[in-house]
């Protein structure tokens, strides 16, 4: 009963490919390397989105009340605005982690008793052990998910739909809309009103962005040989997954309303790019900041010089589409591909540069990756918009 | 007395079907026209056009006095616009949406008119959560506020009544028809005129694109009050 909640989302396939990857490398012991890209693209990706799943159901499942453990709820819905659509995010995330988290312990079971009793075994029952015992953790946690996340959805949905039950969780504005003063006020007024929507659309990647942080906190550039850009990945990835509510059709995403509303086509550009980049530069501070804790200061320099430039590249992608659309109505708008790019170029951008001063292999496992990535993003956007 | 909102030959073709042709209409300002027509006769379309999100083929559209495509920012402030579909957007608040919209037509938000129409659309407590959170009918009245709380000249609605609550309903129209004595005008398509057809001015029957008869409020009042609208459809539909 519960497996059906595992295929509700739209990351099994990424988690699957995951798993898979980790299985076959790591019985197969084909490349050192690959083993050590899975495990850290599995870690970085999987691990951080397991986090937030694992709080979120927790958050929903909890029978506590009050205002904190409201917002907490909130927060961990993600890039999602309504709660009860987390799940199809979240909760999937839940099963990858145990289904990765069982293999990966069954693999070290296997590996100690292998060099205990030295046994000779076929590599065919290496690839097959791990993959059996990974559909029996799947089952299992599909057991325990049902009865957890069937409390936290049934919650989720009561929650969206009990609209006059509870107290309103109000809204904070969000960080730098203060800035807005020192515009000009149409301008302005723009700004304002795009960094409320970006900062609530991208919420679920500022907390990665930490954790992204905190990874090069503790590990400096020391990946190994080739993987200086993991954690890039997997911002390309997460980038990917947080611009499903901007890649909308215009009258689900807000922008046909504006068409009725006097807009000044250069305040809307210049509100709109600004507040852009403001958020995206943010996402990279906490790699920069955790570069200079880690007394690395040449590579955060470059970080932080590299920063504004490929903010104001993937903000000048949204050029054309803008003019495009300035000109038969007298609305700009860069949003549906244009949002989503501008998201994931600074990342790519700062991460391919990164990687090419730092190493050449770099690059080139960014790019495979960024590739696979995109792939990924893509095919999760086409089920989120279908949905 | 001018029209405040002016549309003379509107044309509009989807490909090789014509949706309006050579449509044109006024309403005056204290006026309450209701557009009315069988499904697909155009009426959303011709809305479309006159709110500024479709382009027409032909014709001119003038609001305040201001023509729509040549002066959209002029036309547009003496704008108000109430959606058929759920278009405000998500991940603002009603309060933000409404203080947007009243600081994009260079008018000062009103905090006190904005908390009198939550009120009255029984929002009182939900200013400040966010719209995609709202459930449809909610939505719906949060776009009734966010139109109302600017005081357009104009006030275009496009079945904003769907899926609303009797007592929302007639709170609404009450509003409407109080901002109507103060100079609104108001165009308004509804499939059931029962809600605010004591209030009715005129109403235009639209049928396959085409204006095809002008109908006086006081005759829908007079007529049968169960469905005044159904004889008159089926007659064009024919």
């Amino acid at each position: 009963m519960g497996l059906r909640f595992f295929f509700r989302g739209n990351l099994h396939l990424a988690s699957f490919a995951l798993a898979a990857t980790v299985v076959a490398s790591s019985s197969l012991a084909i490349v050192d390397q690959l083993i050590l890209v899975a495990f850290s693209l599995t870690f970085f990706s999987v691990a951080a989105l397991n986090a937030l799943g694992f709080a979120g159901l927790a958050a929903w499942a909890s029978d506590a009340e009050g205002e904190a453990i409201g917002q907490l709820r909130r927060g961990l819905a993600g890039p999602f605005v309504s709660p009860r659509h987390s799940p199809y995010l979240y909760f999937p995330a839940f099963a990858y982690g145990i289904t990765t988290f069982g293999v990966s312990l069954a693999m070290e079971g296997m590996d100690a008793l292998l060099s205990k009793t030295a046994l000779a075994i076929s590599p065919l029952w290496l690839i097959i052990t791990p993959c059996v015992l990974a559909v029996i953790f799947l089952i299992l946690g599909s057991r325990a998910y049902a009865r957890t996340g069937l409390k936290a959805i049934a919650r989720v949905a009561e929650e969206a739909r009990t609209i006059y039950g509870g107290k309103p969780a109000p809204v904070d504005p969000p960080y730098g809309w203060r800035l807005a003063k020192l515009l000009p006020g149409a301008a302005a007024t723009y700004f304002k009103k795009e960094l409320r929507e970006q900062s609530r659309i991208h919420r679920g990647l500022w907390a990665y962005s930490v954790l992204v942080g905190l990874a090069f906190l503790l590990y400096g550039l020391d990946f190994g040989s080739v993987l200086n850009a993991i954690p890039w990945i997997a911002v390309v990835l997460l980038a990917w997954i947080s611009t499903l509510p901007t890649r909308r059709k215009p009258r689900h995403s807000g922008e046909q309303i504006l068409l009725t509303l006097p807009q000044k086509p250069w305040a809307r550009l210049v509100g709109r790019w600004l507040a852009l980049l403001f958020v995206a530069a943010h996402l990279g501070l906490a790699t920069v900041f955790a570069l200079f804790i880690r007394h690395e200061p040449m590579q955060a320099w470059i970080l932080l010089a590299i920063l504004p430039v490929s903010t104001l590249w993937a903000v000048a992608l949204t050029m054309r589409r803008s003019f495009g659309r300035l000109g038969g109505s007298g609305l700009g708008s860069g949003g549906g591909f244009g949002a989503a790019a501008s998201w994931l170029t600074p990342m790519v951008a700062t991460g391919g540069i990164a990687a090419t001063i730092w190493q050449l292999p770099g690059l080139i496992t960014l790019g495979i990756l960024s590739l696979v990535a995109v792939g990924i993003g893509m095919r999760t956007s086409q089920i989120g918009e279908s949905r | 007395m001018t029209s405040v909102l002016n549309a003379e030959k509107l044309s509009k073709s989807y490909g090789q079907r014509s949706v309006v042709d050579e449509l044109s209409l006024c309403v005056e300002p204290g006026e309450l026209v209701a557009l009315v027509g069988a499904n697909g006769a155009g009426k959303t379309t011709t809305l479309a056009m006159l709110s500024g999100q479709l382009v027409p083929d032909a014709g001119q559209i003038k609001i305040s006095g201001h023509e729509v495509y040549s002066d959209p920012i002029a036309a547009r402030r003496a704008l108000g616009y109430v959606a058929q579909d759920l278009i405000l957007p998500p991940y603002l608040t009603i309060e933000e949406m409404a203080e947007f919209a009243v600081a994009v037509k260079e008018r000062v938000f009103a905090e006190k008119e904005f908390r009198r129409l939550l009120e009255l659309a029984g929002l009182a407590d939900d200013g400040d959560r966010l719209i995609g959170e709202l459930s449809h009918g909610m939505q719906r009245k949060a776009a009734w506020v966010v139109a109302l709380v600017s005081a357009p000249k104009v006030l275009i609605v496009d079945e904003g009544l769907a899926g609303l609550d009797a007592t929302s309903c007639r709170a609404i129209v009450d509003e409407v028809a109080n901002q109507i004595k103060s100079g609104m005008a108001v165009l308004w398509t509804e499939h059931d005129l029962e809600g605010f057809s004591q209030y009715l001015d005129r109403v235009l029957v639209l049928a396959q694109g085409k204006l095809v008869e002008t109908i006086s409020g006081d005759v829908i009042r007079e007529a049968d009050a169960r469905d005044p609208m159904s004889s008159i459809l089926e007659r064009w539909a024919s």
